[in-house]
């Protein structure tokens, strides 16, 4: 059974859009290294005001990567060089196919109802 | 002196579970600032009206935001 997760990573404010490009790209690819996990849509924010400032940086630049995996995939070690990464100010990993299976079978019976009555 | 005071209580509704919600996103920005008021702190459910499981979602939400500076933990 695969799991679900969402990643949220901040990078170095002052890294240029190439550079965070590589960078966003070098983790998926490390991500994907062994075919236990897969990307399945990411998101870049862009440069983003922070709501307090992390490493003196009042910005940092936002990319959330949807991850499929199995129970054994990259992540540990994916986060592992993420905790490593001076250009990394902060991450953080959400494991979501329980809470999105939960919500789709109980949400099924919302829209039935809706349809129903109108 | 001995007015009554009239209070007119209206009743709180989930807004929550009005509309179905099953998961509560804490990338949703907009959604979750509905719920932190100025000072920061989260919107008590006595005041929002939120029923206990959206409180307990939207919690979680709100927290992960903070860790992510999506949100403040604290305004000065």
């Amino acid at each position: 059974m695969k799991r679900t997760y969402e990643l949220v990573l901040i990078a170095d404010p002052r890294l240029s859009d190439e550079e965070s490009v590589a960078l966003t790209d070098e983790f998926r690819d490390m991500l994907q290294a062994d075919g236990t996990t897969e990307v399945t849509r990411e998101e870049s924010w862009g440069k983003r005001k922070m709501a307090y400032p992390i490493e003196k940086f009042n910005e940092g630049r936002y990319h959330v990567y949807y991850v499929e995996a199995d129970p054994k995939s990259t992540l540990p070690e994916v986060e592992q060089r993420m905790r490593q990464h001076d250009r990394v100010l902060r991450f953080l990993t959400v494991r979501t196919d329980l809470d999105l299976k939960r919500a789709a079978s109980k949400g099924k019976k919302k829209p039935e109802t809706a349809t129903a009555s109108a | 002196m001995a007015r009554r005071r009239v209070f007119f209580r209206r009743r709180k509704t989930c807004k929550f579970t009005a509309d179905g919600v099953e998961y509560i996103d804490f990338k949703d920005i907009n959604l979750l600032r509905q719920f932190v008021p100025e000072r920061a702190k989260i919107l008590p459910r006595r005041i929002s009206g939120n029923s206990a499981r959206h409180q307990r979602m939207l919690q979680k939400a709100i927290k992960r935001a903070r860790y992510l500076a999506l949100l403040p933990y604290t305004t000065d």
